[in-house]
């Protein structure tokens, strides 16, 4: 095995675990808030959608090439600038914070079940982008810029890591960051404190239901900026189709359980959930495997460890009270 | 009050209008993907804008897009025999059974199965495109353009169709560069960029200078773009994906056989069952006339160099006449040595039909084994 | 101000003024959307309402409406019995999935046999394999106090990746499709449709509808339907009366997972005759299931109506796809609107919504 393999496995470990790393980095502050929001898959589609959209309206001009057979023009050569991206990528989580606020609406000022509203507003996201999403083989959207651009090979076998969009790296941040903030911040130990007890917490005087919009609307935040990876930089170009998260949201939720409400946690697990990812199409061929390995096993993994898990911290009655917000999903009634 | 009652009777008027089409025939599609994929459902959709633009307001079309391969397209399929449509189009081997099942429930109507083999009732026909003779000129190309000696190869699901393509592409690829190595991934999808796209990546990270893909979306030549190696466009023109990756693409051409069909029905003259399966290569009849189903489009000039660029046409304008068959059996063996059956009792090249179309092993030169 | 109060009585008034705001809920805003989205919107209304009778043959549009409900309403059934004890399942798409693949290895297990006998041992298969699938977050929730909402989804996942890998190894038939599929059960071991041309109207729509009747008296009259209420309503009464929370837990896993599981069977039986990946093989009943059981209200005959009406609804909008070329994307709309209208009107149900300002004026005017 060469270090350049390696390097290179390295970048699309990243490349996969860095949309689920986004998506779990806000869903961890909502159920640690003690809300149970199911609908990352649907935030973090329509976040995908507006980010392709968005983009191609962003950067018309650069479109230079005159249309090919009816479609488009020539997408491989014009480019996004960073600053542009960024304003795509804060435009897509935007998205992803309206949809949540229909969340909130519903879940706080309503008192709706938080399973049933997360799951419909899956269904939401997913029915918005098929309803919206056609028509975008007609759209023009430049690839986002890369950091070496055409230094790459200077770089030697590090060239592709550097390379790869400062979204991976921001994000990893943002996932420490939260996880410091939770308990390093005056904020952080409101937000757990409504998340273990939200009566004691509203007796206390603190404001469960205006933390919770916010964590919600975080939540929101990170969902949709993730799709807007999904859809400008995972391929390395432009690219929306229906139902592109292909359950990225559920991996995020996943995430949440292997990493047993620690932030820490969910940076090592987006690695291994990006390893498992990457890992299959590379093992493909390798030979001496058992034939249920990489078809089964190796997808399926995502969805056992996190069960796995689960299970060993929840036989330790003391750990999981430790770690897993005690109000999650519970609903919260404020005496009057 | 009123507004309610005034709403209801245009509704009410809109009903006697909505069965009283004025069409002749009105002809439905079933997509698998979305018309954008840009490949494989995109190429069907601009066949049924060529019928729309033939026959003008004696033909109206529609589509359903999406349509997965199961119960769900039995529905689909016979909502488009329930609303009238005369002649419906199934565009993916996976429509096969389904195709079946609602012919049979309504004998009136006319259906055309894409890629398939099965014809249980008299008004379906089936059709498929010769494509491994585009593979054959892309074998020469890439014996030529690789450095490495390493091809990668995306592949959709292990059948016929896929197989031979593999099977054409190596063969023309070894007899130009025996050193040449195929590594062959499996998507198990037609349709899925992002993991199109980690194929591609894994095989390059492999190894890989020139990538191949069996699969619909423009994702892995995007990915060739930005990792600089070579690539093939698939199902439509994908160069403006890859101005420098990009070297030939096959591009798949309904046209002519979607408003033939049409016309025959029109005309009263389609006919379906047993023996109604149409086969067209670059050539309507492999012998040099008419413009099949198959087109080499936006050879890269400037990256093949004239020299290959010119042994390509050639290549192209021999398959096209029928001078050149895809599959000669001088020198062809299977992976396992032995020779097939029919260069065995003496024929010059593999029969397209039928064997071609059951055929699941690959020839000698390709190390991997065919899935499980 | 806005004051929310609980209600300590819930009277059938209440229940009926909830049901029907949300129904003007979801009718306003889902007639607000079609008229947005849609090309020609007044054909598009009028032909979503009454489709059945638009086609060449009455028949085909009903029993596809009826289908769906039947699929929707006993797994929705099943889910409402687990909801009403506070057990979070939400893994009915997994288990329906193991029903189908449950029922096709019994089938092969009994040395594929081509005689009718077979159909209700696949039934049974499909059921147990439906069963074994829940016991897994049942087993995990009362031994290791895992939560079920969890695990039960991330096996959903699991179940999908099986169905890929039967299809496309041991299973897979010996001559290769795309999707690679299992072989096609012999006709003589399917549910034969009840009438030719309608492919969609078989057998599998009796025992569904006998299945969903049982069970619905099982919920309204039984002890074992007093216990779920009692658990509903007032937790701490059911541990009082002295009912057992991990029996409870394992019942409704075990009941609801049977039945998904049984319909998987039936979806093998009636409408698919093979086992394939999940992406041709799943349609989302299990999901909608659960919009299904809140839409009923998790009370049988809630669920009994709101499973027609999303199964009505879908054979409506893939109808105005291929006769109109409209979005077929308004059946998922309606499904949303109508679960957020009922989730939302919910709280006039439960609680007392007085606005105080308002009050004080209307005291105030003669």
């Amino acid at each position: 095995m060469e270090w350049a393999y390696l390097v290179l496995t390295l970048v699309s470990v990243l490349n996969f675990a860095t949309p689920l790393l986004l998506a779990a980095t806000g869903e961890l502050v909502v159920e640690k808030s003690g809300v149970l929001n199911l609908g990352v898959e649907g935030m973090m589609i329509v976040g995908a959608m507006t980010a392709y959209f968005v983009g191609a309206h962003i950067d018309l001009e650069v479109c230079t090439v005159p249309h090919f057979s009816g479609v488009g023009c020539l997408v491989g050569t014009s480019s996004l600038p960073f600053e542009r991206f960024a304003m795509v990528v804060l435009t897509a989580g935007l998205a992803g914070v309206a949809l949540s606020l229909l969340f909130a609406l519903l879940v706080l000022g309503f008192r709706s079940n938080q399973v049933a509203t997360g799951l419909g507003l899956t269904l939401l996201g997913l029915t918005l982008t098929n309803a919206l999403g056609a028509g975008s083989g007609d759209l023009k959207v430049g690839r986002v810029e890369t950091v070496l651009g055409t230094t790459v090979n200077e770089w030697g076998i590090w060239g592709p890591l550097l390379n790869m969009n400062p979204m991976v790296w921001l994000t990893i941040g943002l996932c420490f960051a939260v996880g410091w903030a939770l308990t390093h911040t005056r904020l952080g130990l409101i937000i757990r404190a409504i998340g273990e007890n939200h009566d004691s917490a509203h007796t206390l005087g603190l404001p469960v239901v205006w933390i919770r919009l916010g964590a919600i609307s975080f939540g929101g935040l990170c969902a949709g900026m993730a799709g807007a990876y999904l859809s400008m930089i995972q391929i390395g170009a432009p690219l929306w189709k229906e139902g592109i998260t292909a359950g990225a949201g559920w991996l995020a939720l996943a995430l949440i359980l292997f990493a047993t409400w620690r932030a820490e946690r969910v940076v090592f697990g987006a690695l291994i959930f990006g390893f498992t990812l990457a890992l299959e199409l590379r093992l493909q061929t390798l030979p001496g495997l058992p034939s249920w390995f990489v078809p089964w096993l190796l997808p399926s993994l995502p969805y056992l460890i996190p069960i796995v898990v689960l299970t060993l911290i929840s036989l330790d009655a003391r750990a999981i009270r430790r770690n897993a917000p005690a109000s999650l999903g519970k609903l919260f009634e404020p005496g009057s | 009050m009123k507004r309610v009652l005034s709403l209801f009777t245009a509704a009410a008027l809109s009903l006697g209008f909505a069965t009283g089409a004025s069409a002749e025939l009105k002809v439905g599609f079933i997509y698998v993907g979305p018309v954008e994929d840009l490949g494989w459902t995109f190429r069907h959709d601009e066949g049924r804008k060529a019928i729309e633009k033939h026959f003008g307001n004696k033909v109206s079309t529609t589509f359903i897009e999406n349509v997965p391969e199961g119960p769900a397209a039995v529905d689909a399929i016979t909502d488009l025999a329930e609303t009238g449509h005369d002649l419906i189009f199934t565009t993916s081997f996976g429509f096969m059974n389904p195709t079946n099942t609602v012919a049979a429930n309504y004998p009136k109507v006319k259906f055309e199965h894409a890629t398939g083999f099965t014809r249980n009732t008299d008004n379906i026909a089936t059709f498929s495109a010769r494509f491994y003779e585009g593979r054959v000129i892309q074998g020469l190309i890439a014996s030529k353009m690789t450095k490495t000696n390493k091809i990668g190869y995306i592949a959709s699901f292990p059948i016929p169709e896929v197989i031979r393509g593999i099977n054409a592409f190596t063969l023309e690829a070894r007899k130009h560069n025996p050193n040449i190595e195929v590594d062959i991934r499996w998507v198990f999808s037609w349709f899925d960029p992002a993991k199109e796209a980690e194929a591609a990546t894994a095989l390059i990270d492999a190894g890989a200078d020139i990538i191949v893909q069996h699969t619909d979306s423009p994702a892995p030549v995007q990915v060739a773009e930005s990792r600089g190696v070579y690539a093939f466009g698939q199902a439509s023109d994908m160069s403006r994906f890859g101005p420098n990756a990009h070297l030939v693409s096959i591009v798949d051409n309904w046209d002519s056989y979607y408003i033939d069909r049409v016309q025959a029905a029109l005309d009263g003259t389609w006919s379906g069952g047993a023996t109604a399966d149409t086969w067209w290569g670059l050539s309507k009849d492999g012998k040099g006339n008419g413009i099949g189903m198959v087109e080499m489009a936006s050879y890269n000039e400037k990256v093949l160099g004239s020299a290959l660029y010119a042994e390509a046409k050639a290549l192209e304008t021999a398959l096209f006449k029928g001078d050149r068959h895809a599959f000669p059996c001088a020198g062809l063996k299977k992976q396992d040595g032995s020779i097939p059956e029919e260069c065995a009792s003496g024929a010059p090249h593999l029969v397209d039909f039928p064997t071609l179309v059951t055929k699941d092993w690959y020839i000698e030169g390709i190390t991997q084994s065919i899935p499980k | 101000m806005i004051q929310i109060t609980r209600r300590a009585d819930v009277t059938a008034v209440h229940s009926l003024l909830s049901v029907a705001i949300a129904a003007v809920l979801t009718i306003v805003i889902s007639t607000g959307v079609l008229f947005l989205t849609a090309k020609a919107p007044v054909d598009a209304l009028s032909q979503l309402l009454t489709y059945p009778y638009q086609g060449g043959t009455i028949m085909v549009q009903w029993s596809k409406a009826l289908n769906m409900a039947a699929y929707l309403g006993v797994m929705g059934l099943g889910l409402s019995i687990c909801y009403r004890a506070n057990v979070w399942n939400i893994g009915a798409e997994g288990q329906f999935a193991m029903g189908g693949i449950g029922a096709f290895g019994t089938w092969l297990l009994l040395g594929s046999p081509t005689a009718a006998w077979a159909i209700p041992c696949l039934l049974i298969g499909g059921a147990l394999a439906g069963l074994l699938w829940a016991s897994i977050p049942a087993l995990l929730k009362t031994r290791a106090n895992t939560n079920e909402l969890l695990t039960s989804l991330m096996l959903v996942y699991v179940a999908a990746q099986t169905l890929f890998f039967v299809s496309n190894g041991p299973w897979q038939a010996p001559v290769r499709y795309s999707p690679p599929q299992t072989i096609v059960l012999p006709e003589t071991v399917q549910l034969n449709a009840m009438l030719t041309g309608v492919p969609t109207f078989h057998a599998g729509l009796p025992i569904a509808l006998g299945l969903f009747v049982v069970i619905a008296l099982l919920v309204l009259y039984t002890p074992f339907g007093y216990r779920l209420k009692v658990t509903e309503t007032t937790p701490r009464a059911a541990r009082f009366a002295g009912y057992s929370p991990a029996a409870t837990v394992w019942a409704v896993f075990l009941l609801s997972g049977a039945l998904s599981g049984v319909m998987g069977a039936i979806y093998l039986l009636g409408d698919i005759g093979y086992v394939t990946e999940e992406s041709n093989f799943l349609r989302g009943f299990g999901f909608s299931a659960i919009v299904v059981a809140f839409l009923g209200r998790l009370h049988p005959v809630g669920i009994l109506f709101a499973a027609l009406l999303l199964g009505y609804v879908a054979g409506g909008a893939s109808w105005i796809q291929a006769n109109l070329r409209e979005d077929d994307s308004i059946a998922g709309f309606i499904e949303v609107i109508a679960l957020m209208s009922t989730l939302a009107s919910a709280l006039f149900l439960q609680y007392r919504v007085t606005w105080r300002g308002i009050i004080a004026q209307t005291q105030e005017s003669p």
